[in-house]
């Protein structure tokens, strides 16, 4: 899971040699070099969850920026206690949750194109029936309100427990689970083509 | 496994809130079969019971299974936003940096000089300076670095400065010798490097670091 994968750093022998929490210090304090080693270290990793949440490069990589400055900011406030990268990742989600509320209202399930079924697809190559169901699963997504995205992202595909869910969403854990199952509900019917 | 014992099931009419409320055809909840698919790694998996037995003979429950097993596969399919091919890290990083160097800096502007010169230096430009002269020094990893200039916070007021360090040490070097050769470097790198004049430098180690990782059989 990336947000936990050696979130603090501090095992790092990098450019730096300097872990998160000693860089962070130093950027906080001013130091964009030390800035710019964080955004090395950390800036695949929530560019990718972006794109999950945003569903286009182009939209990931502005909210990746505007998460980036706003870390930038407000890095004299951060306290280390979760490490950097776990930080950086709340920053990022609450970034592309705000700019999923900002879309235009939520397409309605029905309006979104019915999958064709993998059978009348072809060649029924592995890696092309792949891509078609991601595909069709990233039409699905546009079906799910914005908490809804982002709670199922952050559960199915980071990995996170609920309750590091509701720490970063700010809802309660049982409302996690609750966005959670009805993603689940809307995208496996969207799915049911597949079976 | 206590975790995974059949009578740890919650039957559906005691899960509080409609948004638990669908059921499958044999009665079971979808979202309990769902959380236990989540609690056991799914039906297939090996060498672990199942939280209730009645999902592996089920057919509408092993379905249930089978369409989260499958939305997972397409989840981590590459996004359609990743098929352009890998995004590039590089562009990224130039990209923040550029956003971020249009920021105000923290930190003040401290006089260099005399009283008829008006050169500054930014105290974050002067605290990397002393922090990568601190690094010098065998088994140190800087952090804060502060520099007051004298007379505390008047931005005019000329002469030598007073700097207050924090560094992290390599475990098995000697705390004081290695403070006081960090001192004694980053007052000679203020003069030398910067032209600043200090008056007090106080290192204080804040924490101890283990020794950089190196391959097996590398030479220390």
């Amino acid at each position: 899971m990336s947000a936990q994968g050696d979130p603090c750093g501090e095992d790092a022998d990098g450019a730096s040699g300097a872990g998160d929490r000693l860089l962070a210090v130093r950027a906080a304090e001013g130091d964009e070099e030390a800035f710019e080693v964080l955004v090395h270290r950390h800036g695949a990793a929530v560019l990718q969850l972006a794109e999950r949440l945003m569903g286009t490069r182009t939209q990931a990589e502005d909210a990746v920026r505007d998460a980036f400055v706003s870390a930038w900011r407000r890095l004299p406030e951060f306290r280390g206690e979760a490490g950097f990268g776990v930080w950086l990742h709340r920053i990022v989600t609450n970034r592309c949750l705000n700019l999923l509320r900002a879309r235009r209202p939520v397409a309605d399930p029905d309006a979104v194109p019915e999958p064709a079924p993998p059978e009348h697809r072809s060649p029924p190559v592995r890696a092309a029936e792949s891509n078609a169901a991601a595909h069709d699963l990233d039409l699905a997504m546009r079906c799910l309100s914005a908490e809804q995205r982002v709670c199922w992202v952050l559960r199915e595909i980071e990995g996170m427990p609920y309750e590091s869910i509701a720490q970063t969403v700010r809802i309660s854990p049982e409302a996690v689970r609750a966005r959670v199952f009805r993603a689940r509900c809307v995208l496996t019917e969207a799915m049911a083509a597949w079976r | 496994m206590a975790m995974n014992h059949p009578e740890r099931f919650v039957p559906p009419e005691e899960r509080p809130g409609e948004e638990h409320a669908e059921l499958l055809a044999c009665g079971r909840d979808l979202a309990a079969v769902w959380e236990q698919t989540e609690r056991t790694g799914g039906t297939e998996r090996t060498g672990q019971a199942p939280a209730d037995p009645h999902t592996l003979r089920c057919p509408h429950c092993r379905e249930a299974v089978a369409d989260l097993e499958r939305l997972r596969t397409a989840a981590v399919a590459p996004t359609t936003a990743a098929a352009g091919g890998p995004a590039d890290p590089s562009a990224l990083v130039r990209r923040v940096m550029d956003a971020v160097r249009l920021e105000p800096r923290p930190g003040r502007a401290l006089p260099l000089g005399g009283a008829d010169e008006d050169a500054r230096v930014h105290e974050s430009v002067a605290a990397r300076t002393l922090r990568t002269a601190a690094e010098e020094v065998p088994g140190v990893r800087a952090g804060s670095c502060r520099i007051a200039p004298p007379g505390g916070r008047g931005e005019q007021a000329r002469g030598p400065v007073t700097v207050r360090l924090e560094v992290t040490v390599e475990y098995g070097h000697d705390l004081r010798a290695t403070s006081e050769a960090v001192r004694r470097t980053a007052v000679r790198a203020a003069h030398e490097r910067l032209g600043l004049t200090v008056s007090a430098l106080d290192v204080t180690v804040t924490d101890l670091h283990d020794p950089p990782h190196r391959p097996q059989g590398a030479a220390p």
